[in-house]
């Protein structure tokens, strides 16, 4: 369970976040959508502590392992395709092999031993989301990891990576609508700053 | 295959340009204690390099410069991450860095040769000058290392071992290649005009300082090609060692400050 308790953000003296509370619960998959600049990535952010709130609070367990999809793949271009996937710290014996079974399943088996550089936007993409399944984490942060897939690869690494994330919690930005198959939740950004999450919709 | 024997020809082509006119203006010189012929030069650096004293001679001074670039390497590599991470330490060091930079050779030489002996001086004159390149360097790379690569360092919770390794030596490398490759070429020249200056007992320095004083041309260019020669080969050397260090490198950085 990760709760946000009374979380404000701003850049720049200007409000991203103002008094924000929601709590996910563990094991469930929420979308959050909003307009482009409605403060959706810097919610991630803050769960994954890349941003440190001007006040509130984030309250999740100390062993909470969250991996993150970012919107551009961030790998490290001097890395190949199995280094970047398996330098992601796991409590596994045997990194490269999780790794690469992950790329294997997610249609990278061609592309293990290629550099970043080599590869297409959307191959660099499921590079990115095979380093978060490698990780092996409680909860995984997505935003808008499919954005670079065509619309079949996206069906099968939607499917693999959900299927991953059973009983892992899932927060995905997005902007798509038929990504909402996937989550249990949909909640909505109405308003900059963001002062709640307003679910929208309910899978379940 | 094409390409290297153009490159190969296009190479031959100009060294024996500069050749020709070396023959040409020594021979309206025609005087060979101003600018001596080629050939007298190359017979000249024949000669040299037939004797053992020669060799003992220049290894000494590789000895001293290597030393100096040694010695340089590890300072500038600490201070580069001291400056990096505490910006105090940057404004603090930044002038006098500034200021060796500005620095004639000469003016530290003869200030430091009160302080230190005449066999340290190269060793010291050599580290003081490569010393801001390496700096400089090694700053810029440790400062190109991506926000967003560092946050995912974060996220997916580096040690401090695997953040060194994995990103922070391949973004620094290209960085530090440029410093060695900028710093040789000014090592010798500082080490060997430290080695004229305050001349100590043996030293390809203290070879060009008599030749001077002997008017002996001829082994002033054998000596000085020598330590054109010398410079190339260590240069080409510690690239190639640094090359094969089991190391991969950020090669798409390629901003590079001298």
């Amino acid at each position: 369970m990760i709760t946000l308790k009374n979380i404000s953000v701003s850049f720049d003296k200007k409000a991203v976040i103002k008094d924000l509370s929601f709590t996910f619960e563990s094991g469930k998959k929420y979308a959050i959508m909003g307009e482009s600049g409605s403060g959706k990535t810097t919610v991630l952010n803050v769960i994954s502590d890349l941003i440190k709130p001007q006040s509130g609070e984030v309250l999740k367990n100390n062993d909470c392992k969250i991996a993150y999809v970012f919107q551009e793949p961030r790998l490290f271009d001097w890395m190949s395709v199995l280094e970047n996937v398996s330098i992601a710290k796991t409590d596994a014996q045997s990194n490269k092999a999780i790794a690469e079974e992950i790329l294997i399943n997610l249609g990278l088996a061609e592309s293990l031993n290629q550099f970043p550089p080599e590869l297409s936007g959307g191959m660099k993409q499921r590079v990115s989301i095979a380093r978060a399944m490698a990780y092996e984490p409680d909860v995984i942060l997505l935003d808008e990891p499919f954005k670079a897939l065509d619309a079949q690869t996206k069906k099968y690494v939607a499917t693999y990576l959900f299927d991953f994330c059973k009983d892992k919690t899932v927060i995905m930005v997005t902007h798509d609508e038929s990504d909402l198959e996937y989550v249990d939740e949909v909640l909505k950004i109405e308003n900059t700053p963001v002062t709640s999450l307003t679910m929208v919709k309910c899978n379940r | 295959m094409n390409k290297t024997l153009n490159k190969a020809f296009q190479v031959a082509v100009s060294i024996l340009f500069w050749f020709l006119v070396w023959v040409v203006a020594s021979y309206r010189v025609n005087n060979a204690f101003l600018l001596p012929s080629p050939v007298k030069t190359l017979r000249a650096t024949w000669e040299l390099l037939k004797t053992s004293d020669f060799w003992l001679i220049a290894f000494n001074t590789l000895g001293r410069i290597f030393l100096g670039i040694f010695i340089a390497t590890l300072i500038g590599i600490v201070v580069a991450i001291a400056t990096s991470k505490v910006t105090f330490f940057d404004t603090l060091l930044s002038p006098a860095m500034s200021a060796v930079k500005a620095t004639p050779v000469a003016s530290f030489a003869f200030l430091a040769v009160l302080f230190i002996g005449h066999d340290v001086l190269p060793i010291f004159i050599t580290a003081l000058l490569v010393l801001p390149i390496i700096w400089t360097n090694v700053s810029a790379g440790i400062k190109g290392v991506s926000k967003e690569h560092k946050e995912v360092a974060k996220v997916y919770q580096f040690s401090k071992t695997k953040m060194l390794t994995k990103l922070y030596v391949p973004s620094v490398l290209p960085y530090f290649l440029a410093a060695c490759r900028s710093a040789i070429g000014l090592a010798w020249k500082a080490g060997v005009a430290a080695e004229v200056l305050c001349p100590p007992r043996r030293a390809i320095g203290t070879e060009l300082y008599n030749a001077k004083n002997y008017l002996d041309t001829e082994k002033l260019f054998a000596v000085t090609l020598l330590t054109i020669i010398f410079s190339i080969i260590l240069e080409k050397l510690l690239i190639y060692l640094i090359s094969k260090l089991p190391i991969k490198s950020n090669v798409s950085s390629t901003e590079v400050r001298a």
